[in-house]
């Protein structure tokens, strides 16, 4: 009798460790340097284009664009002040939004506003162009750089904050280039020089839209990605419809910001409601992010539950809770201590931000606290520190107290 | 760091999420895709009867102080326009093998400076033409501006600016090498009727 053969299917299994961003199994890490690469090209070759033609009207736009860049990265990296998220895969969205957001938005766009042209005639496209072609197509892409991260670096991603912080990064990136590339049409289009052409629309752009443009709507439809990905208790109808109406969301802020006025609003007005369209963007965001930040503050109170008072008393738990009732009580320590007590309420603070990652981190792996090597040497930092802010000999008491010690 | 372990694919990569990185790159370039088909499928030639006049109005350019428009009139027949492509400050002529590009800019300050500037543009674009014999030039309605020759390796043109009141009509004008010549009458006669309005 023949015997039979038996078919084994062999399992291929790896263990390997890598970096925060890099994952080489992934598919999606592979599709995400190969769109970085053709957004390199692409761009690169507009921006190379135009610093081969006009270098000197754009160094001023390059070196402001630079500040304002630095100025959200402080900002946005402030907005997620309870878990930080890695710097490296911040700067992974910030990419997508520069490069490859970019470089897809100038081909959708040319193509909409010329079909939009042939459908409704110049006039039409004139005034509602912009605000057709960029919304449905910058935020479709920008909000993709999302989900590929998710895709990338799931673990990453814990909550609905966790979406707006690398939304908001996608949008930083895009807002950037864009400028760049705004900066390089217009010293070219100027009828009288490239600095003036640059320069202006550099300070327009940074000026009036600045505060309120690309960061906030993909932060908005980050967030809606993220509460997609992690809220896994609640129900698909639940997930999709959060996730589909934050991206609405992002599509009508950009395109309340993109309309163009009303005709019958008086010309003096105009500055106005320009800015009146900011405000009622910001609010929003704002509004947004409150609801995000309360959830990131109820998973802090939630991972802190089990520290003992010398770890985080009660009245630090709710310092916590935004970077107002913190920066009140390294006030009130500055009051009490004088600097010196400010800087130690400072590293205090930090040092239980970080023990509230570290036992995320646990969490997550399934570990014991107890053990956990990061765990324990951050919950040894924030000791330490306390044993500092605590020793007697180095308390720096202010006028007013040792007056009121000298009198008792 | 993560470690961790993960289960491979025939490719090597982790079993399961090659369905949706494909669908993510999908989707990236949908509407690159969507549009652009979309707008090729879209007739945009469109025949441009005699007589026609087409009023544009000078682009904003908040580097530039000043508001103005051009005013011409199509000359003749057998004109047609690329829809898609024309803007409200900008119009594309085609005649035959002649391509007419009429533009208005407003906020000018000289108009030899605007002359030298689009000069500069040209050498640059994706269809390099270079501007030579450039003269002093008054066009048949009195317009002052400057005249330009285009010369390029396949294309020739003619590279005309004129103006006043700070606002300018910007009129490039490519045609095959060899066959420039025969289509100045009708750049000529573009000119003959074209109005500048300026003011600040």
């Amino acid at each position: 009798m023949a015997s039979e053969v038996k078919r084994v299917v062999m399992e291929r299994v790896v263990m390997e460790g890598q970096g925060t961003f890099v994952r080489v199994r992934r598919p999606a890490y592979w599709v995400y340097v190969g769109l970085i690469a053709f957004g390199l090209l692409h761009i690169g070759g507009i921006l190379r284009g135009g610093f081969d033609h006009i270098a000197s009207a754009l160094w001023v736009p390059l070196v402001l664009n630079g500040a304002m860049a630095v100025l959200f990265v402080w900002i946005l990296g402030k907005l997620d002040y309870l878990e930080r998220e890695p710097a490296a895969v911040r700067a992974a969205a910030m990419l997508w939004g520069a490069l490859v957001a970019t470089s897809v938005a100038i081909i959708a766009n040319n193509a909409l506003i010329s079909l939009l042209t042939k459908t409704y005639g110049v006039e039409f496209t004139a005034k509602w162009g912009a605000a057709l072609a960029g919304p449905i197509n910058e935020e479709w892409v920008k909000t993709i750089g999302v989900v590929i991260l998710v895709l990338i670096v799931r673990e990453h991603f814990q909550r609905s904050m966790d979406g707006l912080t690398y939304g908001a990064f996608v949008g930083l990136g895009f807002q950037i280039v864009e400028n760049l590339l705004y900066a390089i049409n217009n010293a070219l289009s100027n009828p009288n020089s490239d600095v003036a052409g640059s320069v202006s629309i550099t300070l327009l752009r940074i000026l009036i839209a600045g505060p309120w443009s690309h960061p906030v709507y993909s932060g908005v439809a980050g967030l809606g990605i993220a509460f997609f990905a992690t809220q896994t208790h609640r129900t698909l109808y639940t997930r999709f419809g959060v996730a589909a109406g934050c991206f609405t969301a992002a599509w009508a802020l950009h395109f309340l910001w993109n309309s163009p006025l009303p005709a019958w609003l008086p010309k003096g007005l105009g500055f106005f409601a320009i800015y009146g369209k900011g405000a009622l963007i910001l609010v929003f965001f704002l509004i947004v992010y409150g609801m995000a930040a309360r959830r990131e503050w109820h998973w802090f109170t939630e991972i802190m539950a089990g520290e003992p008072a010398e770890v985080i008393t009660p009245d630090e738990l709710d310092a916590m809770r935004t970077l107002r009732t913190r920066r009140h009580a390294r006030k009130k320590a500055a009051k009490d201590y004088g600097l010196y007590g400010k800087r130690i309420v400072r590293r205090l603070q930090r040092a239980q931000r970080v023990l509230g990652e570290a036992l995320a981190r646990c969490e997550r792996a399934e570990g014991d606290p107890a053990s956990a090597p990061d765990v324990l040497v951050a919950r040894a930092n924030v000791l330490s520190i306390r044993a500092e802010l605590n020793a007697p000999a180095k308390k720096r008491i202010n006028k007013k107290t040792r007056k009121q010690e000298a009198e008792k | 760091m993560i470690e961790g372990a993960v289960q491979l694919n025939r490719f090597g990569l982790e079993r399961g999420k090659l369905l949706p990185a494909i669908l993510v790159l999908l989707a990236v370039f949908a509407p690159a895709v969507l549009w652009t088909q979309w707008n090729n499928s879209v007739d945009g030639e469109l025949p441009v009867p005699d007589g026609t006049v087409y009023r544009l109005e000078a682009a904003p350019n908040p580097g530039a102080a000043g508001h103005g428009g051009v005013t011409f009139t199509v000359p003749g027949p057998g004109w047609v326009t690329d829809r898609g492509a024309n803007k409200s400050n900008s119009v594309i002529l085609v005649a035959g093998s002649i391509v007419v590009r009429v533009q208005a800019v407003a906020g000018v300050s000289d108009l030899k400076l605007l002359f030298d500037r689009q000069s500069r543009d040209l050498r640059v674009a994706s269809r390099v033409m270079f501007t030579t014999g450039s003269h002093e030039y008054t066009s048949p309605g009195g317009l002052p501006g400057f005249w330009g020759d285009l010369t390029g390796d396949r294309y020739g043109g003619a590279l005309v600016v004129v103006g006043h009141d700070g606002a300018a009509a910007v009129l490039t004008a490519a045609a095959p090498l060899g066959s420039v010549e025969s289509q100045m009458d009708d750049i000529t006669r573009i000119l003959a009727g074209l109005e500048v309005r300026g003011g600040e």
